[in-house]
């Protein structure tokens, strides 16, 4: 079998404004309302592409991840960007766990020779949009006359209430608390530590430090799902530039390698279509499908990793992973984030700038985009001492996708 | 009568018969009639054997709760509803033969993990019932 290791670096990164909510479904006004998610992507995709001393003219490639929505697509961006010639495209349907996997698609084209210079991005606008864009399967009849009646896998969901992504995992996570005695003590340690990462990053729409009463008195969405246990609703873009390690020696920044990558999951996989009553054990996070293929192509283990950047979409998704990429066995993911052992200073930190939960809703972008930073040393007040390796994940309840970095 | 204002279940071809089969009172799985495997919700393709051909038959109604949630912050149709919970049925038949429904007929609270339940159905309009799971 091939291999990536070592053979595509990320040479640049960006970000755009980025504004929205404190509370998942927040619909406050967000600074961007008027600012399309378009723009939102090209200002991530040309940062990034600034950051890497390049020129738009020389991106040939380009790749998202979308679900439910077809946000800022990828046409739009590289007829915005002027990119002169196309030689990778792809608008990736996958939910939570695309965008990382595009990033791989992108990696595998440059060494493969598809394409040299790529962009990845996702923007999003949750915060103004909300969750059901495009598509409000819970909407009452009155409100939204076009969707009284639902059709495919959603006339076996919306007609009996059940018509939220959280909806779904609170039902997967339900399983993990009863199969291992799981707590809300646990989830609310992975609020908390995030909350504390916030506050060291300008960037986080969420930094009001909270207590373990604060969570524990945070209203039920769907028990046991509360409040705070739930990503951020917001308006924003990440974007990544990947090169070969060979053109990288001539670029701005040091480059950061892609020494392992690896997605997928197991039985029934999929966003949506996967049906998740038909899911597998709730602990089998996709990961732990894949983690094997991911360290072997990196040539290390989940104990080398100095960070680890975890698609929070929920607090518990981030428990399911650790356990999935084997930072502790099946079942022992709710004890593992106890003890400050996913602070910043502790064993592994845990999305040093505050992840979904906290920094903002990106289809953990932003995630690749801090793992970076972190792998470059720039990450000021909440820098990892000396890192070095560290991991990024994308995540479904039934797929998923990783990269292993190092500087 | 006020006006049902939930979404309701539009049936395309593949999955008329289940609906048919709700407004009869009776519910209905589609099995592959070439190596038995019960398979829901409706597709084209027995994933064990990957055979194309499946009748719709008749099962027990009666199966357990695999997991459930009680929804406290509903979107707007069924804002008027909560707590309300939803549950994963796991039907008698087959092990990973799964079907969501809320559960009614107990308090949220009194729902819990194997639970035994059976099917019934609440009839909406003239074509739609609904199938849902009380305690057995
Ligand atoms: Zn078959």
């Amino acid at each position: 079998m091939g291999s990536l290791k070592d053979k595509v670096v990320i040479a640049g990164i960006g970000h755009s404004a980025t504004d929205g909510g404190s509370k998942f479904d927040s619909k406050q006004e967000s600074k961007l309302k008027g600012v399309s998610d378009v723009q939102l992507a090209l200002q991530a995709c040309k940062m990034a592409i600034d950051d890497a001393g390049l020129a738009s003219q020389d991106v040939d490639g380009i790749g998202c991840a979308h679900a439910l929505d077809s946000a800022a697509p990828s046409h739009q961006i590289a007829l915005g960007l002027g990119v002169p010639e196309i030689s990778f495209q792809v608008d990736n349907y996958a939910g939570g766990a695309g965008s990382i996997a595009v990033v791989q698609m992108a990696a595998a084209a440059i060494e493969a020779g598809l394409a040299r210079n790529i962009v990845c991005y996702r923007a999003m606008k949750t915060s103004t949009a909300g969750r059901l864009t495009g598509h409000p399967r819970g909407a009452s009849i009155s409100q939204f006359p076009d969707y009284q009646s639902v059709t495919g896998e959603a006339e076996f969901m919306a007609p009996f209430g059940l018509d939220s992504v959280r909806m779904e995992n609170a039902m997967r996570w339900k399983r993990h608390m009863i199969k291992y005695g799981t707590s809300s003590e646990h989830t609310g340690a992975v609020a908390i530590t995030h909350r504390e990462h916030a506050a060291f990053n300008d960037r986080a729409l969420a930094r009001q430090p909270i207590t373990m009463e604060d969570y524990l008195n945070s209203p039920m969405v769907v028990d046991p799902v509360r409040e705070l246990d739930i990503c951020l609703a917001s308006d924003g873009g990440y974007a990544v530039v990947l090169t070969s390690a060979e053109s990288a020696r001539d670029l701005k920044q040091s480059p950061v390698y892609i020494m392992g990558a690896a997605m997928g999951g197991g039985p029934l996989p999929g966003y949506a279509s996967g049906f998740p009553a038909q899911a597998p054990e709730p602990a089998e996070a996709a990961a732990k499908y894949f983690s094997k293929r991911l360290y072997n192509m990196a040539d290390v283990g989940p104990n080398d990793m100095d960070f680890a950047q975890i698609y929070d979409c929920f607090t518990f998704a981030v428990i399911y992973q650790l356990e999935g990429y084997g930072f502790c066995k099946e079942g022992e993911g709710g004890p593992f984030v106890e003890d400050g052992r996913i602070a910043l200073g502790g064993e592994l930190p845990v999305n040093t700038h505050g992840g979904q939960l906290s920094e903002g809703y990106f289809w953990s972008m932003n995630h690749l985009y801090e793992a970076v930073q972190q792998l470059r040393g720039h990450a000021g007040a909440r820098q990892v001492k000396d890192a070095e390796i560290g991991l990024v994940t994308g995540h479904t309840a039934q797929v998923g996708s990783a990269l292993i970095l190092r500087r | 009568m006020e006006q049902y204002d939930k979404p309701l279940p539009l049936p395309s071809a593949e999955t008329r018969e289940f609906w048919e089969g709700c407004k009869r009172g009776e519910l209905l799985m589609q099995q592959c009639a070439d190596c038995g495997t019960y398979r829901f919700f409706p597709r084209p393709m027995c994933h064990v054997c990957n055979s194309f051909s499946a009748e719709w038959s008749k099962v027990s109604g009666r199966g357990k709760v695999f997991s459930w949630v009680v929804v406290h912050q509903a979107s707007p149709a069924f804002a008027g509803d909560v707590p309300y919970v939803v549950a994963s049925v796991q039907l008698s038949e087959q092990d990973d033969l799964r079907i969501f429904g809320n559960v009614e007929g107990c308090s949220p609270k009194d729902v819990e993990l194997n639970m035994p339940v059976e099917v019934f159905f609440d009839e909406i309009t003239e074509d739609i019932s609904l199938p849902k799971w009380k305690p057995a």
